[in-house]
């Protein structure tokens, strides 16, 4: 049976744009893979078709069927993570080897706050 | 409700299999396409799950060995989407094949001669023998919701017959409207009262 990890230094999910995400990669697979690699990007969820961007990615040389590998990347300033009721946009961090289409995707949160914006609370104000 | 937690989101709705109707299973319909020598046709009104057959015929017949093109009349004229010449072990999925004009069926057929075969989805028959004709029913669009919402949000049969009806039978466009109703509210109560058969019914006059 294959494992795959993901984790961020401290286990973090929320950051800000611009900041570094780093942290470290490991897998156990029966066979030794031809290629492994940490991939950075955003996706689009809800009404219709998906949009998918890669914004970096970040390829593992001489993978071993055991393995653990640190990566690191630099959030860009946009797009924020944000959800409105017919569109979520959502960063993540995903590990993929091949062959066998083997991948593991762990969900991250880019904004000035750290937290998703929601779009129905904009314009709301606060007293 | 945030779209990533709507149950009716396009990734999920694009993860329900196509179910057949009549009692077919995928063994019946691979072996009437070889009968009828891999040119047939999928047949069926829109929203029927002819796009969703074709989607899952594409893999069976990729694991089958045979080298698969997957393409749709939507993209663009023959000339663009269609290549020049197929092989022989090449395999021509097309949807939407009624998109093509009279000429661009011709180059289409010419084309696709020597391949090993040419699988369209088209609304009416006649452009090739016909594999299956898609449909739906109530039964099949209460189904389809049930499993995408869980138990958790049941919604009432009769709201769901309704929209069914006002959609004409089309289910892509029925869960559109879930979608919508959905997104509008954060409870389950709330998207109940909002897609209301009464409600339903007001909006379909």
């Amino acid at each position: 049976m294959s494992t795959l990890r993901i984790a961020t230094q401290r286990d973090r999910r929320n950051f800000q744009p611009g900041e570094e995400v780093s942290g470290a990669v490991s897998w156990t697979l029966e066979k030794v893979p031809k290629s492994a690699e940490v991939r950075l990007f955003w996706y689009t969820e809800g009404k219709g078709t998906r949009d998918v961007s890669v914004l970096a990615q970040q390829q593992f040389f001489d993978p071993k069927a055991s393995d653990e590998r640190s990566f690191q990347f630099t959030l860009p300033q946009a797009p924020y993570s944000f959800s409105g009721k017919l569109i979520s946009l959502i960063w993540a961090l995903e590990l993929v080897i091949e062959p066998g289409d083997h991948a593991e995707r762990i969900e991250i949160t880019v904004s000035p706050t750290g937290e998703e914006i929601l779009l129905s609370d904009i314009g709301k104000v606060t007293t | 409700m945030r779209a990533r937690q709507n149950p009716f989101r396009v990734e999920r709705i694009q993860a329900v299999p196509y179910r057949f109707q009549d009692g077919i299973c995928w063994p019946d319909l691979l072996a009437r396409l070889e009968a009828l020598q891999f040119r047939a046709a999928i047949v069926g009104p829109e929203g029927s799950g002819k796009t969703t057959l074709l989607e899952e015929l594409s893999r069976k017949l990729g694991g089958l060995g045979f080298k698969v093109i997957l393409c749709s009349a939507k993209s663009g004229h023959a000339a663009e989407v269609v290549p020049r010449r197929l092989q022989g072990s090449e395999l021509l999925l097309l949807d939407s094949a009624e998109c093509f004009g009279a000429w661009e069926w011709l180059r289409l057929k010419w084309a696709s001669r020597r391949a090993a075969g040419l699988i369209v989805t088209a609304h009416r028959t006649g452009l090739l023998p016909t594999l299956i004709q898609c449909r739906t029913t109530p039964e099949l669009f209460r189904q389809i919701v049930g499993n995408l919402v869980g138990h958790e949000g049941q919604l009432p049969s009769g709201m769901l017959d309704a929209i069914y009806r006002k959609h004409k039978g089309n289910v892509r466009n029925a869960l559109r409207q879930l979608y919508d109703g959905w997104s509008a509210h954060s409870e389950v109560s709330g998207a109940v009262k909002e897609l209301d058969p009464a409600v339903v019914q007001m909006q379909s006059c």
